[in-house]
């Protein structure tokens, strides 16, 4: 058995997988000097492993020659990086005896943003443009002499400095990369950060921001059904992003994003059904806000809507499942779930497990499988499912399996049959079954 | 009116933080680094000087020499201790005349190879019982080949049974205050966990670094507008395979003082109806255990039973509040056909007022609005500084932003709005997202 397994693995697993489909890297927007750890699809576990590091290449290869060890089916083995210093880096992993590489991947390490200089957006398309960085409480220990800035070498064009000694420059187009930035004054050099050259959206530079539905839709019993998004920029800095949640510029070619100007507001609704991500770079992420509602407006009077949580990646669950509590089965209600993973998605895994226990008997009253799907190039993995309706007053807890070590978010939407109000019922804490044939003595 | 406004916000917002000492991270362990976070008031230190002597760290800090500059502010000096063993420590903060100190604990990261749960256990345990792993031996009820014993303190056999998953369940001795091993014989073998429990005195206020709160912003059951009568309910479910002890109890049982603890069993969903707390109440949950709870928290008007499921709040852990920054609910509607009421809910201050900045487009207008805070004694721990205000109606259509600030340094806010439709009594939220603020001018 071990000696089919692996190398079925070995020699399918680059045909039939994307590149971190066996191996990714957590967590997913590193930073310097944090501690990793590499997340490896295996058949066979490894008793121990070695790495090494050079250069910016980790080889990490896995020890048991015999693999003593088969698993029935492919499992998760971690592996532990040890901190770096911001830069691009890849590593490859090789099962011993085998000389070829099993896995591999590439991520970037970013910089732990120094407060003595402070520079924002920290990703810009690598095409250019007009894009504006600022870089703010940097000290330049000279005065005189015209002030440079350079970027990966490259001297920045318009470069301004206001009052308050706030730098902005527009940086020239460079490739795909990592690239420092350097201040000048006269003979004075101020070696800063490094900024992100993008033309997709990078998984270590960019966050995935879910918003999981934008819709404008007919609805049952004449309802019409709207989403109202809202993106919000209360920095001084503009942030760029590699797509974009507005449905009348579908992008063919990347970068194709949206330009989240300083102290604006920007408003969206419709064209993702099933949900939309929206790439963020990660330095900025943390200071945009986000709201999200829908309604019927059908019946202006009913009400201002429903929030709806727009997810962050740390509100996913990662190698966890998705526990929703106390669910209506009321046949007065309308039952769906939603549910999303991001990527990696592990191999072929994309299908899950849906169990609903009673609350009170913890009988198990529904148990569907379901399967996502992508939902487009850089987009998360979708699957939905109405539940069935069951007794008067009958509730229930959803109990989410996703595939292994996804990246999973859930919710489900009751809407009364008559009034088409809708109430979401979201996960807020483990997401765990409870042992249910564990006695408690 | 901008400087007059900050003046105003930092003038409410007298006097500094409560807590003057913070842990980072909050409940620290052997194996990770720790940090201390002191919040200064007035003046920005310029250094401090530390000492460690066995598990009494002091540190002499000192200022700049100016006076209090106006109007005051906090600065934040954070003092890194690296990686500490496990135990309960004490700090004192010496800073010119004044003194400050604050105990916490910190976690044994690799107690053995037995693993125990929970790992807060009231000095005097009523009906708790911990979980034993990794401690084969008595795979069935029948547990008379196995011997525990708990900071010194032997378990009677008869106390120990089996789980059906290969795991031991006995109950808590009463113990003296403090860290405890537990050693475990079964099958001949002797497995000791070193520093595995922690007993703490229900009767003395909470160390933050032994519980989490999880804030349950509403639970009330009263009376409302047009003849509505609003519910809360809520849930706590317990995932994991162990007991857990919370703290205190936000239910409706009866607690004839405080110290009535809630005992969650393994496995176990509690649902309640809220009542008493309408100003929010935190949950005291231990925070080794704190991840394998899940919460709901709903509010319905049960006057219309058709009208729908009712609207969920959410439930915060502590660690979901905002630290250090200002909060911002966006696109809240003042048109008259809806009631508006903010709510904002505030830990580790004392300050006496906050500040909301409305946005209509780019103007902005703001007013101060007066935290309250009713507790004595240790419910204190669990009771948040509150403010609540109902909007006054604006143009038909009109929405803002609404821009909350920051408590004080160091404390944890967080806010939301319900947006109450006047006809049909439905009731929207909007909760806040992000590091917010105002828009800064470039």
């Amino acid at each position: 058995m071990r000696r089919v397994l692996m190398p079925f693995l070995l020699l399918l697993a680059p045909a039939l997988f994307a590149q971190d489909a066996l191996v990714h890297v957590v967590p997913f927007g590193p930073v310097a000097n944090e501690p990793m750890q590499l997340h490896l699809l295996i058949g066979c576990e490894p008793r121990t492993y070695t790495v090494a590091r050079t250069g910016n290449v980790f080889k990490v290869v896995l020890l048991d020659p015999s693999c003593v060890a088969v698993l029935p089916i492919p499992q998760l083995f971690t592996i532990d990086l040890p901190g770096v210093e911001a830069g691009e880096y890849r590593a490859e992993v090789f099962y011993e005896p085998h000389d070829s590489v099993y896995a591999s991947t590439r991520f970037i390490v970013r910089d732990v943003p120094p407060r003595d200089f402070d520079m924002h957006p920290s990703a810009v398309p690598a095409f250019g443009g007009d894009l504006r960085v600022r870089i703010a409480n940097v000290v330049i220990p000279s005065s005189t002499g015209e002030l440079r800035v350079e970027v990966g070498g490259q001297p920045a064009t318009n470069v301004t400095r206001d009052p308050n000694g706030v730098i902005s420059f527009e940086p020239s187009a460079l490739p795909v990369g990592l690239h420092r930035v350097v201040v000048r004054r006269g003979t004075a050099v101020v070696e800063g950060t490094h900024l992100y050259f993008y033309d997709r959206p990078e998984r270590s530079v960019f966050e995935r921001i879910l918003f999981p539905v934008l819709f404008i839709a007919d609805g049952a019993n004449g309802s019409r059904w709207v989403s109202e998004a809202v993106i919000s920029n209360p920095r001084p800095w503009d942030v760029e992003t590699p797509n974009t949640l507005s449905p009348v510029r579908p992008c063919l070619v990347y970068p194709c994003g949206e330009r989240l100007y300083a102290g604006t507001i920007e408003r969206y609704g419709d064209g993702f059904p099933r949900g939309a991500v929206l790439h963020v770079p990660r330095n900025e992420a943390p200071q945009l806000s986000f709201a999200l509602r829908v309604r019927d407006v059908s019946r202006q009077a009913e009400g201002f809507g429903t929030q709806v949580p727009v997810v962050r990646e740390r509100d996913f669950t990662h190698g966890g499942d998705v526990a929703l509590l106390d669910v209506p089965l009321d046949p007065r209600y309308r039952v769906k779930l939603r549910m999303y993973a991001l990527d990696p998605l592990f191999g072929p895994g994309t299908g899950g497990q849906i169990v609903a226990r009673n609350t009170v008997t913890k009988a198990v009253t529904v148990n569907r499988h379901f399967t996502l799907q992508r939902v487009g190039e850089d987009q998360h993995h979708y699957a939905e499912l109405d539940l069935p309706s069951g007794g008067a007053n009958e509730r229930v807890n959803v109990y989410i399996k996703f595939p292994l070590d996804a990246v999973a978010w859930a919710f489900a939407t009751v809407t009364n049959n008559e009034t088409q109000q809708v109430t979401t019922v979201t996960p807020q804490g483990s997401g765990a079954e409870p042992c249910t044939t564990c006695t408690v003595p | 009116m901008r400087r007059f406004t900050l003046f105003l916000l930092i003038l409410l917002s007298l006097p500094a933080a409560a807590i003057p000492i913070a842990v980072i991270p909050p409940g620290p362990t052997s194996a990770t680094p720790v940090t201390l976070r002191l919040n200064i008031h007035c003046a920005p230190l310029t250094a401090a000087d530390v000492t460690r002597d066995g598990f009494t760290i002091r540190i002499n800090a000192t200022t700049i020499a100016n006076p209090c500059p106006s109007p005051p502010v906090d600065f934040l000096h954070d003092v890194a201790l690296g990686k500490l063993p496990t135990g309960e420590y004490r700090v004192n903060v010496f800073l010119a005349d004044r003194q400050f100190t604050r105990t916490f604990i910190v976690r044994n990261a690799e107690p053995g190879p037995v693993e125990i749960a929970p790992f807060a256990v009231p000095t005097v345990p009523f009906g708790l019982q911990l979980r034993a792993v990794y401690a084969l031996g008595c795979a069935g009820p029948n547990c008379s080949d196995v011997t525990v014993n708990v900071g010194g303190v032997n378990i009677p056999s008869s106390r120990i049974r089996g789980s059906s998953d290969g795991a031991i369940f006995f109950d808590a001795p009463a113990h003296a205050r403090g860290f405890a091993d537990v050693t475990i014989t079964a099958n001949g073998q002797t497995f000791t966990s070193k520093n595995a429990l922690y007993f703490y005195d229900p009767t003395e206020e909470p160390d933050p670094s032994l519980w989490m709160r999880v804030l349950f912003p509403v639970l009330f059951n009263t009376a409302g507008a047009h003849g509505s009568q609003w519910v809360s309910e809520a849930a706590i479910s317990n995932a994991g395979r162990s007991y857990v002890q919370n703290f205190n109890r936000i239910d409706t049982e009866p607690c004839i003082d405080w110290g009535c603890s809630q005992l969650l069993s393994p496995g176990g969903f509690f649902p309640f109806d809220g009542s008493g707390h309408p100003n929010g109440v935190a949950l005291l949950v231990p925070r080794s255990e704190v991840d394998q709870l899940a919460f709901l928290l709903r509010v319905r008007n049960v006057a219309r039973q058709a009208e729908g499921f009712g609207t969920e709040i959410p439930v915060l852990r502590e660690d979901r509040m905002f630290a250090d920054a200002p909060l911002t609910l966006l696109d809240v509607p003042l048109d008259p056909r809806y009631r508006v009421k903010l709510r904002i809910y505030a830990f580790d201050t004392e300050a006496f007022a906050t500040f909301v900045d409305v946005q209509r487009g780019k103007t902005f207008s703001g007013f101060p609005l007066q935290y309250h805070r009713a507790c004595t004694g240790l419910a204190c721990a669990a009771t948040p500084a509150y403010a609540e205000v109902d909007l006054p109606p604006g143009n038909e259509g009109e929405r803002v932003n609404l821009h909350i600030s920051q408590a004080t340094a160091g404390s944890l806010t967080w806010a939301f709005a319900t947006v109450t439709n006047n006809e049909t009594q439905q009731v929207t939220i909007v909760t806040p997202d992000g590091v917010g603020g105002r828009p800064e001018v470039q």
